[in-house]
């Protein structure tokens, strides 16, 4: 981000504010509007009190202080994890090359298999397990509303890595889906005919499909799983869900940054009326 | 896959994946133990978030949005709070009158966050501002194919300048803000102030990462983010 911010600079610099902040205004701590911005050179040389916000009072200033130390303490830790993440050795070696459904774009179906996803130059396959079982009466919500969010990334994602939706429903059945979505940019891969959900915990003994993302890795021409969001089938902290997929969810994440919170008895919905 | 009946209350991890070799799955534990961590100091950071003291009160803003037939109206920030929903997302979209384009890593994050917007605007109000003039920034949305977030342009206020989401120069910043009505009153909550923060070596501010699923998957892979490659208006 901030690379990109700079680089704009130029651009947006030959034109001033049409209403610039009177300068008493700007140098008077007692008044705080309006806002300081920290110099561009200092901007992430220091960590916090360069920001101010107009009408805040000191007791705000500082609680928002002591909060983004923590924040910036969570954006390393986030890191050391994505970092031992990364470190993980591969996994096994997938048991079978599966065979899955998917739009041939004519409006047709066609097969096509995992080692057919990986891109000539991408070495790298996420696939999100989607709930939407053949007797399920609709799709579930929730994964609804995360690729409702995520087929907008889907092109930007795809430039990186190879990235798929499987569901366990006849394909026909989750594309009518996908175009009462509007959704456009996301692969959707039925696995009605292989055991890929049951064998990568996508669903449970007794068939209820479950919401897990795996990653997958092409080496040396075998492709091996590397990572799947087990979190799901841990514990859940109490008054909690699992929280296993957040980082594709901004739903959330963005609930997180309010005073209410995510709450305790809302769920996303397919459709409000 | 474990023989027992797995359940979200089972404290036993989920097993085991086809093929998996005993190092992988000491690893794999570890890693889990450290995800959970990582979902425990989540919480806490939302939790004194959530108990933070409000900020200012809030200049009620003149900005313009899209209207039927007449094309766009004015409408104050006190407007943005629908009945029942006392909290208001603002995020500051760098594309001003001077650029030739949108911000290409705001652009990508547009693109998620308005197939978010219908659920979170069950919950709070949330709006997309830019400081291009209105028109400029609806033709952007269209192209886009964005249908639902609202569109606000900030070009007859100060708006972005006030909450950070423009600088002294007046160069754009992608800031996401917080407001909450009380009492009558608007007041101001949180801002993505990490963008501020010094940021780690090799790394970008992510102060935003909560509405941008790319680098949060990126995350997941053996390769990462990544250090050069950033999002494009198109490939």
């Amino acid at each position: 981000m901030a690379k990109k911010t700079r680089s704009k600079k130029k651009v947006s610099r030959k034109k001033a504010p049409r209403k610039p902040p009177r300068k008493s205004a700007r140098k008077s701590a007692a008044r705080p509007r309006p806002a300081r911005t920290p110099k561009k050179k200092a901007r992430r040389a220091t960590l916090t009190s360069s920001v101010r916000f107009p009408g805040e009072d000191t007791r705000y200033r500082q609680a928002r202080d002591r909060l983004l130390k923590s924040e910036v303490e969570l954006r390393r830790l986030t890191e050391a994890v994505a970092a031992e993440r990364r470190k993980l050795p591969l996994g096994g070696e997938v048991p079978e090359d599966y065979q899955f459904q998917e739009s041939d774009r004519n409006g047709g179906v066609r097969s096509v298999k995992l080692s057919e996803l990986f891109a000539p130059d991408k070495h790298t396959l996420v696939i999100y397990s989607f709930m939407y079982g053949p007797k399920m009466e609709r799709a579930c919500p929730s994964c609804t509303s995360i690729i409702d969010a995520l087929d907008g990334n889907a092109k930007h994602i795809s430039q990186r890595v190879n990235f798929a939706v499987v569901v366990k429903s006849p394909l026909p059945r989750m594309l009518t889906h996908a175009r009462d979505r509007g959704w456009y940019a996301t692969r959707f891969l039925s696995s009605a005919d292989n055991s890929y959900n049951r064998d990568y915990h996508g669903e449970t003994a007794d068939g209820s499909q479950r919401p897990m993302l795996n990653v997958f890795v092409k080496r040396g021409g075998k492709i091996r799983h590397t990572w799947a969001s087990e979190l799901a089938y841990t514990p859940a902290e109490k008054g909690q869900d699992p929280r296993h997929v957040d980082f594709m969810w901004p739903l959330w994440n963005v609930f997180d940054v309010t005073p209410d919170g995510r709450g305790k008895d809302w769920r996303p919905k397919l459709n409000y009326f | 896959m474990a023989k027992k009946k797995v359940t979200r209350k089972s404290a036993k991890p989920i097993g085991h994946f086809p093929k998996e070799t005993a190092a992988y799955r000491k690893a794999r534990d570890k890693l889990l133990k450290a995800e959970i961590g990582l979902r425990r100091q989540v919480e806490e950071v939302a939790k004194l978030r959530r108990k933070l003291p409000l900020g200012g009160e809030v200049e009620d803003f003149v900005f313009e949005e899209p209207a039927e037939v007449v094309g766009m109206r004015k409408v104050r920030l006190s407007q943005l709070f629908q009945p029942g929903k006392d909290t208001l997302l603002l995020y500051s979209y760098m594309y001003s009158p001077s650029m030739p384009d949108p911000c290409p890593m705001c652009t990508s994050i547009i693109d998620s966050l308005d197939g978010a917007a219908p659920h979170l605007s069950q919950r709070a109000n949330l709006a997309v501002v830019a400081k291009s003039p209105l028109p400029r920034l609806l033709t952007f949305a269209r192209n886009r194919g964005w249908r639902n977030l609202k569109f606000l342009s900030s070009s007859d206020n100060l708006y972005n300048r006030f909450y950070h989401g423009e600088d002294e120069d007046g160069d754009q910043m992608p800031m996401m803000n917080v407001f909450v009505k009380k009492d009558g009153k608007v007041r101001h909550f949180w801002a993505s102030e990490l963008l501020f923060a010094k940021a780690d070596k090799g790394q970008n501010g992510r102060h935003v990462d909560m509405i941008w699923p790319l680098w949060n998957l990126l995350d997941l892979t053996p390769e990462g983010r990544g250090m050069n490659w950033y999002p494009r208006i198109s490939y």
